[in-house]
């Protein structure tokens, strides 16, 4: 499943779609006990969580999480693996991290405590996966790129805000 | 571009690309240093022990609310070691623009061009050419005495006449106007997409 198109990458997401994801997180969080999970795109591009992270901390969480699925992917791809590795699946000492990929656009990371059983969290994390899936698929579909958020007035409005964040010296 | 309507956050990725040691990490830690620190997320730095890009470096900027809207950009920077092809590949996906950083000593030149092909060969397996999408150069280590003049930069490199930019990135010159004008190509660009 390949769900963003391949030339002139954009994608908008819309706010019904955005609360379906956030209900299957929800409902993630609650079967598993997760301390955290996150939805982001392939670029590492976070969508919506569901446990406590700062938003910068979720930015460089999120980024790390892609490089290394995509790393990940190119090593599968190197062993003949072509459709990539279904989940991966860290160990530490407090807690695990499991991460799945939906098709190769989107990405679903839990964070849980060593005390709970992996093979439950493989059902919920599968479950959740197919959800996110079918969610996606309609979002894709049902996109519209009409609307105009970018115009001369935003233009002129972000860059008297650059400006001003780097002080008068340039 | 990811535009996440609920959050009213659009996302914009931005890709420092260029040969090995021409500046692009140099360019990003004089964002971190210069811009008002609440805008800034961490600077992510993943390389070597020898201080060298292994993978990317990351760093997000934002700039508060525009008409509602959140706009948040995202810096990277690719590895310009040739060894770490695969790497770039990666980091190349989905971007909205690039700041080509070239090196603008003359024993460099070999290198600049390597790397531009390299771009442009990559661009073309993502379905997009360097004549349709939003770059800029930017001649860098202006301050060294063996360099190319601006004029000799252009006829190598510069052959799409995009816009170019002089930069001494240790000395934070030239760093943030290139950021503003990729910022400016960027919009322009998904303003006529739309
Ligand atoms: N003289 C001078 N040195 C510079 C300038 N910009 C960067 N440097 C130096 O060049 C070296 C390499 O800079 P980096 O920013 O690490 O280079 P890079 O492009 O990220 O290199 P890779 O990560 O290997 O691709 C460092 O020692 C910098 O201090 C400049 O404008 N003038
Ligand atoms: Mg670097």
């Amino acid at each position: 499943m390949e769900l963003a198109k391949k030339s002139g990458y954009q994608f908008m997401l819309s706010t019904e779609a955005f609360n379906e994801i956030a209900s299957v997180l929800r409902e993630l969080e609650a079967a598993t006990r997760a301390e955290l999970t996150f939805f982001c795109d392939a670029n590492g591009i976070p969508i919506t969580h569901s446990g406590k992270v700062n938003d910068s901390d979720l930015a460089s969480i999120s980024t790390l999480t892609a490089a290394n699925f995509a790393a990940t992917r190119e090593i599968a791809k190197n062993l003949g693996e072509n459709e990539g590795f279904q989940f991966l699946f860290l160990e530490g000492k407090e807690r695990n991290m499991y991460f799945g990929n939906i098709g190769f656009d989107y990405l679903l990371t839990i964070v849980f405590s060593k005390s709970v059983a992996l093979g439950m969290l493989r059902i919920y994390a599968n479950r959740a996966v197919k959800q996110l899936a079918k969610i996606l698929q309609q979002a894709h579909e049902k996109e519209k790129a009409s609307e105009t958020i970018i115009d001369d007035e935003f233009t002129a409005l972000l860059n008297n805000a650059i400006d001003a964040s780097f002080g008068k010296s340039h | 571009m990811f535009v996440n309507w609920a959050q009213k956050e659009i996302n914009l990725k931005i890709v420092y690309y260029g040969p090995g040691l021409s500046g692009k990490t140099t360019n990003l830690e004089c964002i971190y240093q210069q811009i008002d620190p609440s805008l800034r997320g961490e600077l992510i730095t993943l390389k070597t022990r020898e201080e060298r890009t292994l993978y990317f470096d990351f760093l997000q900027l934002e700039f508060g609310r525009i008409k509602g809207m959140q706009p948040k950009f995202n810096l990277y920077t690719i590895p310009g070691q040739v060894y770490y092809a695969e790497s770039r590949k990666i980091i190349l996906r989905g971007v909205d623009g690039v700041v080509f950083v070239a090196d603008s000593q003359k024993d460099r030149m070999i290198e600049n061009l390597d790397s531009l092909l390299d771009l442009e060969e990559n661009m073309i397996s993502q379905g997009k050419t360097l004549e349709e999408f939003p770059w800029i150069l930017q001649y860098n280590k202006r301050d060294l005495s063996e360099v190319y003049s601006c004029e000799e930069m252009d006829k190598k490199l510069n052959f799409l006449d995009v816009p170019r930019i002089e930069a001494v990135a240790v000395q934070n010159k030239g760093v943030v106007e290139s950021l503003k004008l990729i910022i400016q190509r960027v919009l322009t660009t998904v303003q006529e997409m739309i």
